[in-house]
């Protein structure tokens, strides 16, 4: 690193980008996909009844209870997630008691019925956003570790990415096509300007969101080591609102079916997210409310009642935390990076931006070998290193998001009844990934570059082109079923699915031809 | 919500015939901008994108609202980018289609507004 200011952020840039480009560009994707996480498991899951909104939600409290009531009489809290905004089921959550293990489970409830679904066992949409901060295969801190690592080398890369941008606001709207090197230049910064405050603030709140991991010592410092101590910090910076104290005598609790009209005569009919009866047959029982809409970018109101007398004891909007303008300022910001906030619009326009900054960093790959192989070209040697890196580039940009469609069909073609389904799902996408990834190498004498980024190509296109196909074989839930019974979230689905096997088929196309005119 | 979008594209028009190179490419009978056209375009596009946040911050709030116009904005100016690569000769009919809509629509909106107002008074 020498030179002048600029030369010098302009070295900082290529290595911070680059030396971690993998791993960012594998947190982009599945980061992006998990802002579809909740449509991603209903389309996993298509034993879930069909989406009806419509169904009273008195009514399904009270399915709720009775379903509880069989399936969890002696768990110590029940709650009810209802079907409305993006939760696309009823479904039944509660907590085994501390005697039986103190677990979580949960159910899904056919609504005309009042049974639960028997679902197949999956990871879903959950396990894919889940990636996305804890990688896979590692303990759980150290994939808070090299996600908070890969955050801080992305945001180096874009604040030397700004200072080194000489014509940021000349060259806007710029893109040559068809100008080699120059092309590529300016589709990564055409990916990294225009979206610079999705980038900065995904990168920054990623920071922010990980920073208890990622900087332990500053707790550590003010509140020591035992972990008694380090619940006392969680409990003061996350504070729950106020709820009767902790008291285990046995007690009998409210039904929360008691509760609705009240909760219903302030917020009016069919406005809530989830009702919850926490501290279950003891004193110190409460009734937790959540409303399914959001207040701006922040989470909607929520309610406390006694879960004994009845009696609210906190109410969100009225007497809200107080707060210290840095746990203000950490709470925007992780709301800005979750997007809980929202609705379908803003959620695509999300979901764009992520796409954008992965193509940042896959443009950012691209160019750093193109302008290798042009300088390469000209002495006439080609390194192997940079063959290696060429070939690494294609298993990694085409290879994941290949993977991620062997993921989904690993969903309808491993048998229902077979043991540890839902991890080997996941292991069916990392295998594919690896396999992408090798695969190219191995095959690199017999095949030039050009027709095996064309390989995979065409191969990503297939599989996402036959996952409607997939759907239609396996399931009862075909695209024409879904548009016909309205179902918007499996059509979705599979309407993207093909849309995405079209870009990639159009990209192999846009190769081949440039295979040919090279010929 | 589809009037500040539409600004939003809009704006990033203006933004981009504001700068001499996207000028000259999509204003095919002049070789040339000159200071005047590069000032209009720039004030016509900024103040779109004013018009549009008014519009986003009294629908969503302040905060939500500046998040709208971020992501509309990021999505549109990649749109533009692309039209001026592709689709140079087609930005000044798209110009004018989106004035045309943005009126109509803003009309529409004002005579929703205005039947309310009688409907209220009678």
């Amino acid at each position: 690193m020498n030179g002048t200011f600029r030369q010098s952020m302009n070295w900082l840039h290529t290595w911070s980008g680059l030396l971690l480009s993998s791993l960012l560009y594998f947190i982009f994707i599945t980061g992006t996909v998990g802002y579809f996480d909740k449509e991603i498991t209903h389309w996993m899951q298509p034993e879930r009844p069909a989406i009806d909104k419509k169904i009273d939600q008195q009514n399904i409290l009270k399915m709720a209870e009775q379903h509880l009531n069989i399936t969890a009489p002696d768990a110590q809290s029940w709650w009810v997630v209802f079907p409305i905004g993006r939760s696309y089921s009823a479904i039944t959550w509660w907590q085994e008691s501390d005697e039986q293990g103190g677990k979580w489970k949960s159910n899904t409830l056919n609504l005309q019925t009042g049974e639960a679904v028997i679902t197949r066992e999956t990871g879903g949409g959950k396990t894919l956003y889940a990636m996305h901060y804890l990688l896979h295969y590692i303990p759980k801190t150290l994939g808070y570790w090299i996600t908070s690592l890969c955050a801080m080398f992305m945001f180096i890369a874009l604040i030397t990415g700004i200072i080194v941008h000489k014509k940021i606001f000349k060259e806007f709207f710029t893109f040559r096509p068809n100008k080699k090197q120059r092309s590529w230049l300016d589709i990564h910064n055409i990916f990294s300007v225009l979206p610079i405050p999705f980038h900065l603030m995904i990168t920054y709140s990623g920071l922010v969101f990980l920073m208890f991991s990622s900087m332990p010592g500053v707790i550590v410092g003010s509140y020591g080591t035992s972990m008694e101590k380090y619940s006392g910090f969680i409990e003061s910076v996350f504070q729950k609102p106020a709820h009767p104290e902790h008291n285990h005598e046995p007690a009998n609790t409210l039904s929360m079916l008691d509760l609705m009209p009240e909760i219903e005569s302030r917020w009016g009919k069919n406005t809530l997210h989830e009702i919850g009866l926490e501290g279950r047959g003891t004193a110190g029982a409460h009734v937790q409310v959540k409303h399914h809409e959001y207040s701006g970018i922040s989470d909607g109101e929520e309610l406390v009642y006694h879960g004994i007398t009845g009696e609210l004891l906190f109410d969100s909007m009225k007497e809200p935390h107080p707060q210290s303008a840095s746990k203000k300022l950490y709470n925007v910001l992780t709301d800005l990076h979750e997007g809980n906030f929202a609705g379908i619009v803003l959620r695509w326009l999300y979901f764009i931006s992520g796409l954008m900054g992965a193509g940042m960093i896959a443009t950012g790959m691209v160019l750093w070998a193109t302008k290798r192989r042009e300088r390469s070209q000209r002495t006439g040697k080609v390194s192997t290193g940079l063959q290696w890196v060429e070939y690494s580039n294609m298993g990694i940009i085409v290879g994941l998001p290949l993977a991620i469609a062997v993921y989904f069909w690993a969903n309808r073609i491993i048998p229902i009844d077979f043991a540890n389904r839902e991890n080997w799902e996941i292991n069916s996408l990392f295998i594919t990934w690896g396999i992408m990834l090798i695969g190219p190498l191995v095959l690199a004498k017999k095949y030039s570059p050009l027709s095996l980024w064309i390989k995979q190509l065409v191969l990503a296109s297939a599989l996402y082109l036959l996952l409607p196909v997939l759907n239609a074989i396996t399931s009862d839930k075909s695209l024409v079923s879904a548009l016909l019974q309205g179902d918007w979230v499996m059509a979705g689905f599979d309407i993207t699915m093909i849309l995405l096997g079209l870009s990639f088929g159009y990209a192999a196309r846009r190769i081949m031809k440039k295979m040919k005119t090279k010929e | 919500m589809y009037i500040a979008s539409l600004l939003v594209f809009m704006s990033c028009i203006l933004l981009s015939l504001s700068i001499k190179r996207h000028y000259v490419s999509t204003i095919t009978q002049s070789k040339k901008s000159n200071k005047y056209s590069t000032m209009l375009f720039r004030l016509c596009g900024f103040l779109c994108l004013i018009f549009s946040f008014i519009l986003l911050f009294n629908l969503h709030g302040l905060a939500l609202g500046l998040v709208y116009l971020a992501a509309i904005f990021s999505v549109a100016s990649l749109i533009q980018t692309l039209l001026l690569s592709y689709l140079a000769n087609w930005i000044n009919k798209i110009l004018l289609v989106l004035a045309i809509i943005i009126t109509v629509l803003t009309l529409h909106k004002k005579l929703d507004h205005f039947q309310t107002l009688v409907v209220h008074l009678g």
